[in-house]
């Protein structure tokens, strides 16, 4: 990956940061600093306890490791070594030290460019994914084997029965909120979702309980008219997912992953890489919008959505999600709006697949040329929505692009429209003054997430240039 | 099945609750859903939301396209646009700073604008220059007040003010042509304020007000009069100012022999005798309050008054004055309002080297035109004379003051100055806490043609001192070169 000051600067965490990196750029607060030629970096920096911090980095991915205690991520000490790299500050050519080579064989991930950088006659075993999916060559105790398979099956059944009951449970849930009425649950929708989000999650249907969870802060996100509407959807779908779960064995293995996936079964990357349902896309791809929000399960979420160069039948988009505790501070998303990058993707299986991992990349990610324009009109993309949610009931936001569109406004709100004609979708109103200068701009190729009500702008290409959402 | 209708008793039926009034199910949905089926509401409720869920939005009707920030001004350079975010977006950006000044006035000077993307994020700078920055930035700092307005356009911007048009200026703009034109016109001018004076809110007369302090002549005396029974404090204080500077008015006759009894006069010397000035201070005073009571207390006096009373001419002023640097101070001041730069570099060359930031210090002190404020610099600012440097404050007031950088041969003076190779070398080593601050003022006050000179006296300092006038030199370039 190209290191330029101006990529240091989008994955730093905050301004101060970038502050207190400048201070160390100064030879003396580096008493060791190295590199090979595969990109990999690494120095000893003198903080203010009695051993200097280490500091790896990998050009390549912008993998990092501090040894430092900060929170922060990247901390001031990795912040100050890409940007030494990026000014192109002298390194010394060195061996790499162990606890170089440590942390090399501990990182997780099969990136190609990771996996050049590893020796060849590393005597370490890499912990790779491609390893985890080889059949163990040691000898094994068939008992014990036989034994952890059993117990293993028995959680399995159990957890099954739990989630099953749990959702027997949401479905009573549901019906009191209707027997109620939905227009008096605005009123105790905060306190009703925990309830239910909480039982769900004793039920092992995490997943599902962070949808029910996160109800209510959408729901007041609402105007006030478009509330009752919004509660009823939201009650009937997540029926229809307790319903789906139950009849699981009547659907597609997609959908069948993909609704277990929906209620809380996890599917490690591992396992994805093994899985023949999850569909493989190589291609170019471009990073069209990174979202880094903090959940109320404390937990931030980054997302970075990535739109496909290149026609063809495989799904245009796709989502990459990573979930980092909050308590270890501000981390930035890896990639910016706008890189491009040569990859191969797993999509996690789905009759509308989106969520994927990168399987294997190829380069580093770089800023060029400009997202082809799509020449769908508003009617074209709402359509290609509609298939998805047919597929999928419970979609959520959805990745649509529109090609010569223009945003135009009525009163407070703005709306995107393709030509100015047609359909016009209303622009999410949250991020209305950062969309207020695209206003009256002709000819903008938009990509946005809709989800039935709002696009949320996301990217755009102008005649004045790119447009990127906050 | 699933008719309007049937989708209005269905939906009612939910929101209000169906232990209330039963939901229609079965009606609704015709034979799909078993009615003794018993999540027959459950399953009615799932397709209703998932019908709704494919309603399509409408057809656009009634949309305006009609851009809100139009501009005729040209975009800035693309390459300036990140420069302008490092600096002036986020937490740690600083919009006005005297950088912040220096990018706005460089704008202003080449008819640049902002582009339309980067407006939000330069929300605070686009905020405090919006008057420099061209209509769009102008329709962006008022973006909200529009909304309350009917009229989408309701904000007012005007590049270049005449007498036909300057009422619709921003208060700002106002201001400073009303100054300008005192310097060329002055009855004009006062008569184009008097006219225009009452439908201003307070802070803008008190503005006009003060913009009459150039070449105050008795021909202002009845508007500076009429103006005691003002409404706002502010505004009769600041008449008032301007009335006791009046020559020959009774309230600055008054105040001349109250300051005049002030200086005393002594002869010194064994061998050839001279007259020596000094202030008699209150006895109140404090000695860290006595420059700004003498500025407060003389400031207002005119030069030639002032060397009248005390028999003295305004040239014969300069030396009997060195021996009380505060004196000197006000000497500069006073040839300084009244433009008499020759004077006023002789009194900074006998006691006052350090007079400007004082004077930089008084509210009514400004300069209209940039060849007066030249001038006034070229005459004031002579860094050979600085035992060390100045403040990072006093730098910072000089260029609210100028809104221009110095002369060359100003800032020549100052790199060669032990003064600066003082604070080089301790800047180099171990910088004082507000040496950025310093450094930046000075990059805005160093013109385009030796900003490669300040890149090389600076190229020693640490990092931090110097990051952010690098960046907004390398912006100011840019835009300069627009």
């Amino acid at each position: 990956m190209a290191l330029t000051l101006a990529k240091i600067e989008e994955i730093a965490p905050d301004q101060g940061s970038i502050q207190a990196a400048r201070k160390l750029l100064t030879g003396r607060s580096w008493p060791n600093l190295a590199s090979d030629e595969l990109g990999l970096a690494w120095g000893e920096c003198q903080g203010s306890g009695s051993l200097p911090y280490r500091v790896v980095l990998s050009e390549a991915d912008l993998g990092y490791k501090c040894t430092c205690p900060s929170r922060k991520f990247p901390c001031k000490h990795t912040l100050a070594l890409m940007w030494m790299r990026a000014e192109g500050r002298s390194f010394a050519k060195q061996e790499r030290p162990d606890w170089v080579s440590e942390w090399l064989a501990r990182r997780r991930g099969p990136s190609a460019s990771t996996r050049a950088a590893q020796p060849s006659n590393e005597t370490r075993p890499k912990i790779s994914l491609a390893g985890q999916a080889q059949p163990e060559t040691a000898e094994a105790d068939p008992k014990a084997e036989a034994r952890s398979a059993a117990q293993r099956e028995r959680n399995r059944a159990e957890r099954e029965a739990s989630i099953l009951s749990g959702l027997d449970d949401l479905d009573v849930w549901i019906i009191d909120q209707i027997e109620r009425g939905v227009a008096g649950f605005q009123s105790v929708a905060h306190e009703q979702c925990r309830l239910a989000a909480r039982r769900l999650v004793d039920a092992k249907a995490s997943s599902l309980a962070a949808r029910v969870e996160q109800l209510p802060a959408a729901l007041f996100g609402l105007p006030e008219p478009m509330r009752p509407a919004f509660v009823l959807e939201k009650l009937g779908e997540l029926h229809l997912m307790a319903e789906a779960y139950r009849r699981q064995s009547e659907l597609s293995p997609t959908s069948r992953a993909d609704i277990r996936l929906a209620v809380g079964w996890m599917m490690s990357r591992e396992a994805l890489f093994i899985e023949p349902l999850a569909l493989r896309v190589r291609g170019r791809w471009m990073v069209l919008a990174s979202v880094n929000e903090v959940q109320a399960d404390k937990l931030r979420r980054l997302e970075t959505w990535l739109g496909r160069l290149g026609g063809g039948e495989a799904p245009r988009f796709a989502v990459l999600m990573d979930f980092v505790p909050v308590s270890l501070g501000m981390v930035g998303n890896t990639y910016s709006p706008g890189e491009c990058f040569e990859a191969e993707l797993i999509f996690y299986p789905s009759d509308a697949p989106l969520r994927a991992i990168v399987a294997d990349q190829v380069g580093g990610a770089v800023r060029d040329g400009r997202w082809p324009a799509p020449s769908a009109g508003v009617a074209v993309a709402l359509a290609g929505y509609e298939a998805m949610l047919a597929a999928r009931p419970w979609l959520g936001a959805w990745p649509v692009a529109v090609g010569n569109a223009i945003v135009g406004r009525r009163g407070e709100g703005l709306f995107l429209s393709h030509d100015g004609g047609g359909i016009a979708l209303p622009i999410k109103a949250s991020g209305n003054d950062e969309i207020l200068p695209l206003v009256g701009v002709e000819g903008v190729d938009a990509f946005g997430l809709w989800d039935g009500r709002w696009l949320d702008l996301k990217f755009a290409e102008t005649p004045l240039g790119r447009w990127l959402a906050a | 099945m699933l008719d309007a209708q049937s989708i209005d008793v269905l939906t009612r039926s939910l929101i209000l609750g169906t232990a209330r009034q039963s939901a229609p199910v079965a009606q609704a949905f015709g034979g799909l859903i078993d009615p003794a089926d018993p999540k027959a509401t459950l399953k009615g409720l799932a397709l209703l939301g998932q019908r709704s869920r494919f309603i399509r939005p409408p057809a656009a009707q009634a949309l305006v396209f009609q851009s809100l920030f139009a501009d005729e001004r040209a975009v800035v350079a693309a390459a300036a646009r990140p420069l302008f975010l490092a600096l002036f977006s986020g937490k740690g950006g600083n919009s006005t700073d005297s950088l912040g000044l220096a990018v706005a006035d460089a704008m202003a000077r080449k008819h640049l604008k902002l582009h339309p993307f980067d407006l939000p994020r330069l929300d605070d700078f686009v905020r405090a220059h919006s008057d420099r920055l061209g209509a769009s930035a102008a329709a962006w700092a008022e973006r909200n007040a529009n909304e309350k307005s009917t009229d989408p356009q309701g904000y007012s911007y005007l590049d270049t003010l005449d007498v036909t048009n300057w009422m619709h200026g921003r208060p700002a703009q106002k201001t400073a042509f009303i100054s300008a034109l005192r310097a060329k016109e002055p009855g004009l001018a006062r008569e184009l304020l008097a006219g225009a004076f009452p439908s201003e809110q307070a802070p803008v007369r008190v503005g006009l007000v003060k913009a009459l302090a150039e070449r105050l002549s008795p021909a202002d005396a009845p508007f500076l009069e009429g103006l005691a029974n003002d409404r706002a404090p502010s505004v009769r204080e600041a008449a008032e100012s301007l009335l006791a500077r009046l020559p020959g008015s009774p309230l600055a006759a008054k105040r001349l022999k109250d300051c005049l009894s002030r200086i005393k006069a002594q002869k010194r010397g064994v061998l050839r005798q001279r007259t020596v000035l000094t202030i008699d201070y209150p006895a109140t005073l404090q000695d860290w309050q006595r420059l700004s009571w003498a500025l407060a207390t003389f400031g207002a006096l005119g030069l030639g008054d002032f060397a009248q009373g005390l028999g003295l001419s305004v040239d014969e002023l300069v030396e009997p004055a060195a021996d009380d640097p505060n004196l000197a101070t006000i000497l500069a001041l006073q040839a300084s309002q009244e433009g008499r730069f020759d004077l006023l570099a002789r009194l900074v060359r006998n006691g006052a080297a350090n007079a400007w930031t004082s004077i930089l210090q008084v509210d009514d002190f400004r300069v209209s035109e940039p060849s007066v404020a030249a001038a006034w610099s070229a005459s004031a600012i002579q860094p050979d004379l600085w035992q060390e440097m100045p403040q990072a404050a006093a730098f910072v007031r000089l260029y609210e003051r100028l809104r221009m950088p110095l002369l060359e041969r100003v800032v020549t003076c100052l790199f060669a100055s032990t003064a600066w190779q003082a604070f080089a070398g301790l800047c180099a080593q171990q910088p004082p806490p507000v040496a950025a601050d310093t450094v930046g003022a000075i990059a805005a006050l160093t013109p385009a043609t030796q900003r490669s000179q300040l890149r090389e006296e600076v190229a020693a300092f640490e990092p931090s001192v110097t990051a952010r006038a690098i960046s907004a030199m390398s912006l100011l370039d840019h835009i300069e070169a627009g």
